[in-house]
């Protein structure tokens, strides 16, 4: 029973992947994105992170899908003057999808960057330490979305993630997305660029 | 000039063979995966040696012979020997080329001679990848960041921290054109690191700054290099003229001071290299190099100005054979060097050498090589004599017994205690109080080893191996460091312990696995022991890890794409010179926040490391991004124990060619 369990499971990840990624970048998807910070650590003490945006791009790979993107999410400040910033996350990944149904999707995947953030200003103690208004560090995330097909070429979809980076005190925060996906043939020269 | 009992010397084990060298560990001439050579640790990696850095751009390395302080391996690049640092620390960033642009690495062990290169303790052979036909051009830019940063607690007093490590960027450049046989390229490196990594920042934070002046030395290190090389190559000739010329702004570990010395380091070497195949197996191998390294003064709190300045001028020439059952080559050379800078007294060092390589293969089963070497100097001479027995006694089962007597001259050995006693004074120049002795004796190793290389699957090797080491006599350089508080360490007494005597014992066993290209992995296990020996000697060797154990694995799922996964243990190690540093604190009297201090210990526990890699190439394989993510498990483990701590971090690289 284990073992045709585990058969079952494989044949439908496999059957996954090939409906959806059958050779290497053969169609490209760029979404648009708009997200809201839910929920977080000690961050949310000190700042107000506004409502933000994002541009996310992915192909196919022969197992699963290669992606990259861009978020910007703005953080006010609760607490110390001119301390607000501007956070910018550039990130690459993978990530593997499973056709639950006609036109649903379930996708999860992983994303490694760096989160650039560019403060107010600098900061200088006992006029002497300079801090830079420029910041940044390492910042992974793990996602899972869901995709509903609207037709042949665009895509509706809702995202929840996970989001670290790692400061000396970590700055975690979970992300709820939607997007809208434009599904196209990758262009040749596009196709030989990611080959 | 050699004398009758020196010819006997080399010749006699032609015909008597029971010594020679450790030659497991020799590794795969193409084991080095160029795409995740971020650093010159990925380099020691795969050689089976150790190393202790300070701050990750340079190393210390142990080739299991002669320790962190003894003798250090020789560096060659497509044939021409360069050295690659200074009072045996090696920098990343003077090597002549871009690591991802390494085709081949072999590492060799002991002592030898290799394609006319006579080598001492082990020998690191790179080769760079062949130049294209045409034009080429090549770029590429490094930057890694390590956890800890204080983010966007930056305007909180209560939580911000001081930044930590930042590496990069570093920027490669270079440009080749080949039009037949002849060449040329040129390439540049620049390299910037800023190292605020917060165990070594807080420790030299006052040595950096002049508070009377108000002024801070920066932290960064900087270093820009360049070569210049053309040549003609055929079948028949191979030429190569080369111009390395180097200028780095940086800190250097000085072992006789018992810590790093804010130094500019400056070096340049001109080289001629030929080897010409006069007939199809016979040729002879000339190089002339002239190679200058010097060091400048940079600001400090106590004026500490190495003033190091040498210059050396190698010749050397030799003829080869190499037929299916005999292989010879036979060679002389003479080193020339000065080191002019705080020289009280004018002394050349000039090492004449005569080498001798003989390859006998009397079956397909058996074979014998030997290699000779003997350097003189003055009256004195020293004789390295290797020898090894191949055997295969059946179709995938390989033993090899070698045997090696190896004597180096002080000059080789322990060269700057040999300037400092030729009246190199530099010394009271660094308020160093020091006994060497008068005359430092010869460096006396005999070795005997036994491996066994056995198939044990159509893609399973497995080789197990046995070093015995008899250290007849070892000098071994010893700085007891003080603490001070504002300082840390302050130098005590330098002392050249000579005529160290001891036994150690090595076992290794590695395991190897391979299927086609795609998969390809290696578990190594190192175990190693000091059987008995004086104080000084059993205390010295504790410096290195017991236990190494390293596992990589790499998975090549489709061409552009390249995944490894490394892992290594190091068992714990003692450093004796720091005892007195031993549960002391690391503070600074400078402003912080929040404040932090830290705890030296001259332990260095156990520890486990993972690294993880990912490389894929784009548009045609004209452009390559590459990631590693080291030490996933976050832990504060370090090599030296006034170095780096090391935590996650992560590097990532951008290449480009045409």
């Amino acid at each position: 029973m284990k073992k045709l369990f585990l058969i079952t499971l494989l044949l439908s990840v496999l059957g996954a992947d090939y409906a959806y990624g059958q050779i290497a970048f053969e169609r490209t998807r760029i979404s648009i994105t708009g997200h809201r910070l839910l929920t977080g650590n000690t961050i949310l003490k000190n700042w107000d992170a506004s409502n933000g945006f994002g541009l996310e791009i992915s192909a196919p790979y022969v197992f699963g899908n290669f992606e990259a993107g861009y978020r910007y999410t703005r953080f006010d400040e609760f607490t110390y003057e001119s301390s607000g910033f501007h956070s910018h996350y550039v990130f690459a990944g993978w990530n593997y999808s499973y056709i639950a149904a006609d036109d649903l999707i379930f996708t999860a995947g992983l994303r490694l960057g760096n989160n650039f953030m560019l403060h107010n200003q600098d900061i200088i103690y006992a006029d002497e330490y300079k801090f830079s208004r420029e910041e940044s560090e390492f910042s992974y995330e793990l996602f899972t979305r869901l995709q509903l097909e609207m037709n042949k070429n665009t895509e509706f979809f809702i995202t929840t993630s996970y989001n670290r980076t790692i400061f000396n005190i970590p700055f975690a925060a979970f992300y709820g997305t939607i997007g809208v996906t434009l599904k196209f043939q990758t262009p040749t020269w596009l196709k030989n660029f990611l080959q | 000039m050699p004398d009758i009992s020196t010819l006997l010397a080399i010749l006699l084990p032609l015909f008597v063979t029971f010594d020679s060298e450790v030659s497991l560990p020799e590794t795969d001439p193409d084991s080095v995966n160029s795409s995740f050579v971020m650093g010159i640790e990925d380099l020691i990696w795969q050689t089976g040696w150790d190393y202790a850095s300070m701050e990750r751009m340079s190393v210390m390395i142990n080739t299991n012979e002669y320790g962190y302080y003894g003798p250090q391996p020789s560096f060659m690049l497509d044939g021409i020997p360069f050295e690659p640092g200074f009072f045996g620390v090696h920098y990343a960033q003077l090597f002549p080329l871009s690591l991802f642009r390494i085709e081949n690495l072999e590492a060799f062990h002991g002592s030898g001679i290799r394609n006319g290169h006579p080598y001492q303790s082990g020998l690191m052979k790179l080769e760079s990848e062949p130049v294209a036909r045409g034009i080429s051009l090549f770029g590429s830019g490094q930057l890694g960041h390590n956890s800890g940063e204080p983010g966007p607690w930056v305007f909180d007093p209560d939580k911000v921290t001081p930044n930590v490590e930042r590496f990069g960027p570093w920027l490669d450049a270079g440009l080749s054109l080949r039009f037949g046989g002849w060449y040329a390229k040129g390439s540049l490196r620049h390299h910037d690191y800023l190292n605020f990594d917060e165990f070594i920042q807080t420790r030299i934070i006052n040595m950096r700054g002049i508070p009377d002046e108000n002024i801070w030395l920066r932290i960064d290190a900087v270093s820009t290099l360049g070569l210049m090389e053309t040549g003609f190559l055929s079948d028949r000739l191979e030429i190569r003229l080369q111009g390395i010329k180097s200028d780095s702004n940086d800190f250097l570990f000085f072992q006789p001071l018992g810590r790093e010395i804010p130094t500019g380091l400056e070096t340049e070497q001109y080289s001629g290299f030929a080897n010409v195949n006069i007939f199809k197996n016979v040729g002879i191998r000339m190089l002339y190099q002239q190679r200058n390294m010097s060091t400048r003064f940079r600001r400090n709190v106590f004026d500490f100005d190495i003033g190091w300045e040498k210059q050396q001028r190698i010749a050397r020439g030799s003829l080869y054979m190499d037929w299916e059952r005999i292989g010879l080559e036979a060679g002389i050379e003479n080193e020339l060097t000065d080191a002019t800078g705080r020289q009280t007294v004018f002394k050349r060092l000039a090492i004449p050498s005569i080498f001798l390589h003989n390859r006998f293969t009397f079956h397909r089963s058996l074979t014998l090589t030997t290699d000779n070497i003997v350097r003189f100097f003055d009256d004195i001479r020293s004789l390295s004599s290797n020898t090894e027995i191949k055997i295969t006694p059946v179709t995938g089962w390989g033993i090899q017994l070698s045997g090696v007597y190896k004597e180096l001259l002080p000059e080789q050995s322990n060269p700057l205690e040999n300037w400092i006693n030729q009246g190199y004074d530099l010394f009271s120049h660094l308020d160093i109080s020091a006994f060497i002795p008068a005359e430092i004796e010869n460096n006396r190793l005999l070795q005997f080893s036994l491996a066994n290389q056995i198939q044990l699957h159509q893609h399973w090797t497995l080789e197990m191996g046995l070093n015995y080491y008899r250290h007849l006599s070892l000098q071994i350089p010893f700085q007891r460091v003080l603490y001070d508080l504002p300082f840390s360490t302050q130098p005590g007494n330098f002392a050249l312990y000579g005529g160290q005597s001891g036994e150690r014992l090595a076992a290794v066993f590695r395991l190897h696995h391979q299927t086609t290209n795609r998969i390809r992995q290696t578990a190594d296990l190192t175990y190693r022991t000091t059987l008995n020996g004086d104080h000084i000697y059993q205390q010295y060797w504790e410096m290195t890890p017991a236990i190494r154990f390293q596992y990589t694995a790499l998975f090549s799922p489709y061409r552009d794409l390249e995944l490894q996964l490394d892992v290594q243990y190091l068992s714990e190690r003692t450093w004796p010179e720091f005892s007195r540093l031993d549960g002391q604190m690391n503070r600074s009297f400078h402003v912080q926040f929040p404040f932090k201090f830290f705890t030296y210990s001259n332990t260095l526990p156990q520890h486990l490391r993972i690294d993880v890699r990912v490389s894929k190439w784009l548009w045609q394989q004209r452009l390559r991004v590459a990631l590693q993510l080291k030490n996933l498990l976050n832990n504060d483990y370090q090599t030296h124990p006034i170095g780096v701590r090391e935590g996650f971090g992560y590097m990532s690289r951008l290449e480009i060619r045409f």
